[in-house]
């Protein structure tokens, strides 16, 4: 399983991929600075058997990450992806909003914490 | 034989009428003098049947005179030739003939065939009122003639049956030529001695055949005369008649005259016919008496008769038509034509009924003349045919009356009936004259009406009467009708009901009044029945009334009593009233109204009733009255002024108002509260019927929509020109969903225009129903103006957005450094010292960014204020 982390803010790219060390993810994260980089990626990506782990920023340019997620609905890979939508949005319809997309697994509010990731990612069985 | 168109009757004076009528009949002299009946009248002799029988009787024809009135044609008299014929056959006697029906009589001695032909000889003699004959079928011996005699109506009256032999067998007639001939014959040689003679020769001479034989011709006749004028017998030539009017002497010495018509036989010898004359000769002379016996009628009698020949150029003419035509002499007006006397509006009938009259048809005619002076008269004319006897010259007889007055009480008397009859079909009344003797009623129109249709008018009379009447009232009504004519009442009056022609039962006062002949038989009854059905049904409402409004006035819950205009004074009272006031009966009857107000309105009373107060008079106002412990009340008090037994009253209704009038003050604040409401809330109430189109409103919708400015009524029309036409349909759609959902409530949003070109919104809540008074279909429901409150709604609305934004600030832009800087601190939480500086350098970063957007929303929040504090 690949890791992709889709967030406009180094920083927040930075921290994520700290707390995904630190849960023993760092080696296959990449990081897209938007929603449509990272679909072009999902798009072209050789290993068409693989499945993906994406945590995803809703608001971002170019495609935000609503975009994204209206964007892979008809995409072949769609199925093999799963999703954790992080933002700095305590907005419940933001939460409510992103359990519209069967993909999405979980929403969780910056900064992104090692136990709340942990915990997602045992509830929903991914196998990191 | 005499036709009956030419039938003139003679009017004598004396006795020799019978003797004159004979002749007229051995002479079948046609025409007759006629005088008309009037004149008939003053002649008694002739208007006596006897003397008709008697003419008959002289004639020597076998006759039968039939009363022809009837089919019966029953013998009224057998002529005595008839009679002497019927002995000589021994037949019948006389009295087997009269009084008997004669086609029965005939019977006897005729055949079938006979007897049909005598029966239709009859039947057209009776129609055509002419003669006529026919001859035998079985027996050619005779011919039956028919005679028509008419009466002075121009009827056939009597038939006059006259038998004529016709049929002799030609040798018979031969040998009987001679013998029998009726007028004498002698055959004489050229000096006039006789050779042969026949039996009327010795009839008219009086000597006998053998004698006669031995005489000439001279020895017969006045040897004075024929000195004076002689034979002319030997003058006789072949082919040559001579003849001559002689005196004759009878053998008994007796003079008469003959007529001899003399002529040469072919053997030398001269035969002479000779006819006994003198009866012609005396009838010439009773002719010539009778005409100035006529003449003498025709200037005594007051009729004017007068002769005109068929131009209508006068002939003759008596005194009195003289004084008619108002002309001095007979000179003056002889010769002139009548037709100049007449009107103009009656020449032509006068024409035609002459001209009928000189072609045979007797006739009358009423006609206006005006006399040679311009006096204007009535006159009755009757035009018959006149033949003068001597020159056979026809002529018209106009026998004419003055009727002037009668004319006048005539034409009166018909005033006067239809004076009657119009007052009596007038009338409602149903008039009735009942003739007692002929138990005959006349009824007016409406009592015709009141028997109906099926009625046959001729058959009103005292039995379809009763058997009209209720049989209830019946015997009663009978019982007073013959007990006022025995009591010989000349007035009659009762009430009974009558059942009229659609069935129905009616009530009727029948006032009637009765006359009694000499005898004290009722002659004449006149009666006229009222209907007062509606009367009757009047007085039972009444009566059911009255008991009704005493219920009413007992038991009514308003207090109700009554009191004495003159002295205020309380004279009844119902139970209300005791309740309400507080008194017992006998306390509140000794009372007057003042008793019953506070004394300070004690004058308003005295002054009100110093006013003049008639009967029917009400009166509505409000009252303050007082109970007996003193308590106070407001009293809504009717009055009404009644007239009984030529007393005042006033019976007072009196409704304790106190309450109410709290209520209604309650009320108009209400209304008052309500109506500040609903101008505060631009809420208007309509209602809008379906059948008249109109609205109805309170005056808020004036403000609302801007038209029918000071009106309570619109046209939806007039509402709908105001409203958004996109809104119109919907409003149009929802109206007819309406009518199919009866009380559900609607609830719509459109808009208007005002006439300043403001668009304004209104909301409407209404439904449709059945109003349960009327049971008309109505809409009701309020219109509300929420222009204002929708500018707020979307200010609200629009502020909304500003707070949304500021929303998604704080939660995507001022928590995103936020939550940097938490996600960086709790790194350096556990991260190695390496990093430390990168990581602060990101929380400085960070810091900054959430200043900057904490500053953001700020000025968000700013200016959402500000945009407010604008509007």
């Amino acid at each position: 399983m690949k890791t992709l982390i889709v967030d406009d803010d180094q920083i927040v790219i930075l921290i994520q991929r700290k707390i995904l060390e630190t849960i023993g993810l760092n080696s296959t994260v990449l990081d897209f600075g938007d929603g449509h980089k990272a679909l072009e990626f999902l798009r072209s990506d050789a290993d068409a058997e693989s499945e993906y782990l994406i945590f995803l920023d809703i608001n971002m340019p170019v495609l935000d990450g609503w975009g994204f997620l209206n964007e892979i609905q008809n995409e072949p890979f769609s199925s093999r992806l799963k999703i954790i939508v992080v933002s700095s949005s305590i907005d419940p319809a933001d939460r409510k909003k992103s359990r519209k997309f069967k993909q999405v697994i979980g929403y969780l509010e910056k900064p992104l914490e090692k136990s709340n990731c942990e915990k997602l990612l045992a509830s929903t069985k991914v196998n990191v | 034989m005499f036709d009956i168109h030419n039938l003139t009757l003679y009017s004598f004076h004396d006795n020799s009428h019978v003797k004159r009528v004979k002749l007229l009949f051995y002479n079948k002299l046609k025409t007759i003098i006629f005088v008309d009946s009037r004149t008939i009248n003053k002649c008694q002799t002739l208007s006596n049947k006897s003397l008709l029988y008697q003419s008959i009787n002289a004639n020597s024809q076998p006759q039968i005179l039939i009363c022809a009135e009837s089919e019966d044609y029953q013998v009224e008299f057998v002529n005595e030739a008839l009679k002497q014929k019927l002995k000589g056959m021994g037949v019948f006697p006389d009295n087997s003939f009269v009084g008997k029906n004669y086609l029965e009589v005939a019977a006897h001695s005729m055949s079938v065939n006979d007897i049909n032909e005598l029966r239709k000889s009859f039947e057209e003699c009776i129609s055509t009122k002419k003669s006529n004959r026919f001859s035998s079928v079985t027996d050619p011996n005779w011919e039956s003639i028919s005679y028509p005699l008419l009466d002075d109506q121009g009827n056939v009256q009597y038939i006059l049956r006259t038998f004529q032999e016709t049929y002799y067998e030609q040798n018979k007639i031969r040998q009987s030529l001679f013998e029998d001939a009726h007028a004498s014959i002698f055959i004489t040689d050229k000096k006039g001695n006789i050779s042969d003679v026949n039996q009327a020769s010795s009839v008219l001479t009086g000597y006998s055949k053998e004698e006669l034989l031995t005489m000439n011709l001279a020895d017969l006749v006045d040897p004075e005369e024929l000195l004076e004028k002689p034979s002319e017998i030997k003058n006789l030539d072949n082919n040559k008649v001579i003849n001559i009017k002689r005196t004759s002497i009878h053998k008994n010495g007796r003079r008469g005259v003959i007529s001899t018509s003399m002529s040469s036989l072919p053997n030398g010898l001269v035969l002479a016919f000779a006819r006994d004359i003198t009866a012609e000769y005396e009838q010439n002379l009773a002719l010539e008496h009778s005409e100035k016996a006529l003449q003498s009628v025709m200037e005594s009698i007051p009729s004017c008769v007068k002769l005109v020949d068929k131009n209508l150029v006068l002939k003759d003419i008596n005194k009195s038509g003289l004084d008619y035509v108002e002309a001095s002499s007979k000179e003056e007006i002889i010769g002139r034509n009548v037709l100049g006397l007449i009107e103009p509006a009656y020449k032509k009938a006068f024409q035609e009924t002459y001209d009928a009259a000189y072609k045979g048809k007797s006739g009358r005619l009423v006609f206006e003349l005006t006399g040679l002076k311009g006096t204007k008269r009535w006159m009755e004319t009757r035009a018959v045919s006149f033949k003068d006897a001597r020159t056979g010259e026809h002529f018209i007889l106009g026998v004419t009356q003055d009727i002037t007055e009668q004319k006048r009480k005539n034409d009166l008397n018909i005033e006067v009936n239809e004076r009657f009859q119009t007052v009596t079909n007038a009338t409602n009344d149903a008039i009735w004259d009942w003739d007692a003797k002929a138990d005959k009623t006349w009824a007016n129109k409406r009592l015709l009406k009141l028997y109906g249709s099926g009625q046959d008018p001729d058959k009103i009379n005292r039995e379809t009467f009763f058997e009209r009447v209720h049989p209830d009232d019946k015997k009663r009504i009978y019982d007073v009708f013959h007990k006022s004519l025995e009591t010989k009442k000349d007035k009659l009056l009762s009430e009974y009901r009558f059942r009229t022609g659609n069935g129905e039962y009616r009530h009727f006062l029948d006032r009637a009044l009765i006359k009694y002949d000499a005898d004290g038989k009722p002659l004449r009854i006149l009666g006229a029945m009222q209907d007062i059905t509606e009367i009757k049904r009047n007085e039972e409402k009444l009566k059911k009334s009255d008991k009704k409004h005493r219920y009413l006035f007992h038991n009514n819950p308003l207090p109700m009593f009554i009191y004495m205009v003159e002295d205020l004074r309380i004279t009844d009272c119902n139970q209300a009233s005791l309740e309400k006031y507080g008194y017992t009966r006998e306390e509140f009857l000794k009372l007057t109204i003042k008793d019953i107000r506070p004394p300070s309105e004690v004058d308003k009373i005295v002054a009100e009733f110093d006013k003049k107060i008639e009967a029917g008079d009400k009166d509505n106002r409000v009252w303050t009255h007082c109970k007996k412990n003193g308590e106070l009340m407001q009293m809504d008090i009717t009055v009404h002024i009644i007239t009984h037994e030529g007393e005042k009253s006033a019976l007072v209704l009196a409704n304790d108002i106190t309450e109410s009038q709290k209520n209604s003050e309650e009320l108009k604040k209400t209304n008052h509260r309500l109506k500040t409401s609903n101008q505060i809330a631009h809420l208007g109430y309509w209602e809008y019927d379906f059948e008249t189109n109109k609205i109805v409103w309170t005056e808020e919708l004036y403000d609302i929509l801007r038209i029918g400015a000071g009106r309570t009524e619109v046209e939806l029309e007039e509402v709908m020109a105001v409203v958004n036409p996109d809104d119109a349909i919907i409003i149009q759609k929802q109206y007819t969903e309406a009518l199919q959902n009866l009380g559900r409530t609607y609830h719509t949003g459109f808009r208007i225009t005002w006439p300043n070109g403001e668009v304004r919104n209104i909301i409407s809540v209404s439904k449709a129903l059945k109003d349960p008074q009327t049971n008309k279909m109505i809409a009701e429901g309020t219109f509300q103006d929420v222009t204002e409150r929708l500018r707020q709604l979307k200010a609200i609305e629009k502020q909304n957005e500003q707070f949304g934004k500021i929303a998604w600030l704080q939660s995507h832009k001022v928590r995103a450094p936020l939550a940097r800087i938490m996600g960086l601190t709790a790194l350096l939480k556990h991260d190695n010292l390496k990093d430390q500086k990168e990581l602060i350098d990101f929380i400085h970063k960070s810091s900054e960014e959430l200043d900057e957007i904490i500053k953001e929303v700020v000025r968000h929040t700013e200016q959402v204020s500000i945009k407010e504090m604008n509007k």
